[in-house]
């Protein structure tokens, strides 16, 4: 018994640590926040600039639903029905998908720049894993969220992407072999994509994820807001500003400028723009897939490798990822701030050149494009 | 009188917060009309001419309709023991026919040169995506998503796709007007019944429920 009760005091003293109860008062959270001033002092504003346009896109997900109708027979129609007739129908429907895209941008450069400013380091554990789970929960957003106009590139890159986990049984060992297939046949709803999986994905996308996201960024800003603002380098400048009102009036311009260029962005270039027309066309289950069929750009570091690599070989990295990921805080624990901005700038390094010239490097190695 | 270096701080802060706040309130009351005019119009009742409205009505129904199909497909599958694929004379040796097999995913059928059917899965084995039904002068068809080719033949990926396993073949029955099966072949190529293509023409090509429950 007494074991059990240290046990237990270990635990809630180590809970206490990390997330720091005595502090949740205004005086801490507000007047006395300091952020830190020194080179990398940018990057403070990207875990602000996510969740701006997380909430651009529950504002004009919201207004979508107004409109939107899921059903497949539908679903592509409302789609239609909302960018050509609606009025101001494209321009919230394109700051809807390009706010999703700035979003998912800042959360990789967020994680990121966190990692490089090793602002994972005890006691901000909590901080960096629901961060990571927030990632996770972003890249299934836009998985959920492609799907749901029901067009032929939307249709065949899920079918892709189901398949890809469904294939991923095969390397698994004993009972695990089976886990992709029940889990993608729990995605899918039935023999083939169809209304069962546009449901499921409408309601992931609409109403689950939501209240995950809500519930774990609750969690990750109250973490943020008990510790403070990382240091984040490892020569202090000894120069710091108060969060109030200063940091949260730049704060404030960032989201201003970022809502003026998307704004723009949305008034003037379509989202769709960057494919051909065909791809856009209602799904069509009697007939070929059209060539071109890709997931959206965020997905593009794990797509192009599964063209070029063994498919066994990107397993393994990818469940490598994810475990490093997790496992952060204790992998990198010892590792100097210099070199975790080394790995930074590589993970970056690999993450522009895969989406920008993953076509010119398939092109290159396999003759032809994906 | 000396001023108070620390108050002289305080009211350059001020001034400077002040100012922001003044900056930000006055974009932001601009950046908000111009979103309040999108916003609001987007709840209008849209103004549609009567072309717009019928063209609306008519895609509507004709995408209603072509659930209703996929319904009765599915239906179909379930009720029936044979389902029609095409009429015999219809197939060609080198643009398949795509019909829905009977667990429902995408399946083709094309001719041989001698006018026999060739019914294989649609279904890429690399990925999934549904193979074009166009075939090229070695023979194959081609997945556009991921560059696989398969020979119609042998259902096989021709090598260096990045599809390792072959198109599986269905099981097929020709069926004449009177609803009698004349011709079947499993999905291992094994016939039974008349192989006098004269004898067969104008019957239908039907894919059989009990080939597809053996698979």
């Amino acid at each position: 018994m007494p074991e059990q009760k240290k046990g237990l005091a270990r635990m809630l003293k180590s809970l206490g640590e990390r997330l720091p109860m005595d502090k949740f008062d205004f005086k801490h959270l507000v007047m006395e926040k300091e952020v830190p001033v020194h080179k990398m002092s940018w990057a403070y504003y990207l875990g602000g600039l996510t969740l701006f346009f997380f909430l651009v896109q529950v504002v004009t997900g919201i207004f979508l639903l107004f409109y939107y109708e899921p059903t497949v027979s539908d679903a592509h129609a409302s789609v239609e029905f909302i960018t050509r007739y609606v009025k101001n129908g494209f321009f919230i429907r394109n700051l809807h998908a390009w706010a999703s895209s700035c979003m998912i941008l800042c959360l990789m450069a967020h994680a990121i720049t966190t990692f490089a400013m090793k602002a994972f380091a005890r006691p901000r554990e909590i901080i960096w894993s629901s961060g990571a789970l927030l990632l996770l929960l972003g890249f299934t957003f836009g998985f959920t969220g492609y799907l749901l106009p029901w067009h032929q590139i939307a249709v065949n890159a899920t079918k892709v992407m189901l398949q890809s986990i469904d294939r991923s049984g095969q390397y698994l060992p004993g009972v695990l072999a089976g886990v992709p297939h029940y889990l993608t046949q729990l995605i899918q709803g039935g023999p083939m994509i169809g209304q069962a999986t546009l449901s499921r994905f409408y309601a992931l996308h609409v109403v689950i994820l939501p209240l995950l996201v809500a519930g774990i960024l609750g969690l990750h800003l109250l973490a943020v807001q008990l510790h403070g603002m990382s240091q984040g380098t490892d020569k202090p400048t000894g120069k710091s500003e108060k969060f109030f009102p200063f940091f949260i009036l730049k704060d404030l311009i960032v989201w201003g400028v970022a809502f003026f260029i998307i704004f723009i962005i949305a008034s003037c270039l379509p989202f769709e723009s960057f494919s051909p027309f065909p791809l856009f066309q209602p799904f069509n289950a009697l007939g070929a897939t059209p060539e071109g069929i890709k997931p959206e750009w965020y997905f593009y570091f794990t797509y192009y490798p599964l063209e070029l690599l063994p498919f066994w070989l990107v397993m393994i990295g990818l469940t490598a990822t994810g475990v490093v990921l997790f496992l952060t805080p204790r992998i990198f624990k010892n590792t100097s701030r210099p070199m975790l901005a080394v790995i930074a700038w590589l993970i970056t390094a690999y993450l522009v050149i895969i989406t920008l010239f993953g076509s010119f490097i398939y092109a290159l190695v396999k003759g032809g494009h994906p | 009188m000396p001023v108070d270096p620390k108050e002289d701080v305080d009211r350059e802060e001020r001034r400077v917060f002040l100012k922001a706040f003044g900056g930000i309130g006055a974009a932001l009351f601009l950046l908000s009309m111009g979103t309040f005019e999108k916003i609001f119009g987007f709840f209008l009742k849209q103004d549609l001419t009567r072309d717009q409205e019928e063209h609306i009505l008519s895609e509507k129904i004709q995408r209603l309709e072509q659930t209703a199909h996929e319904k009765k497909l599915e239906l179909e599958r379930l009720d029936k023991d044979y389902i029609l694929v095409a009429s015999l004379d219809s197939l060609s040796p080198v643009k398949g026919i795509y019909f829905i097999d009977y667990l429902m995913r995408p399946a083709m059928a094309f001719c041989d040169d001698d006018g026999f059917p060739i019914v294989l899965s649609a279904k890429c084995t690399h990925l999934g995506c549904t193979v074009g039904n166009i075939v090229d002068d070695k023979g194959d068809i081609l997945c556009p998503c991921h560059m696989s080719r398969f020979s119609i033949k042998t259902g096989a990926p021709v090598p260096g796709s990045p599809a390792k396993a072959p198109l599986p073949f269905l099981g097929w029955a020709i069926i004449d007007k009177n609803k009698n099966i004349l011709l079947t072949q499993d999905p291992h190529g094994k016939r039974q019944g008349i192989t006098d293509m004269d004898k067969l023409s104008g019957s239908s090509l039907y894919v059989l429920k009990k080939y597809s429950e053996e698979a």
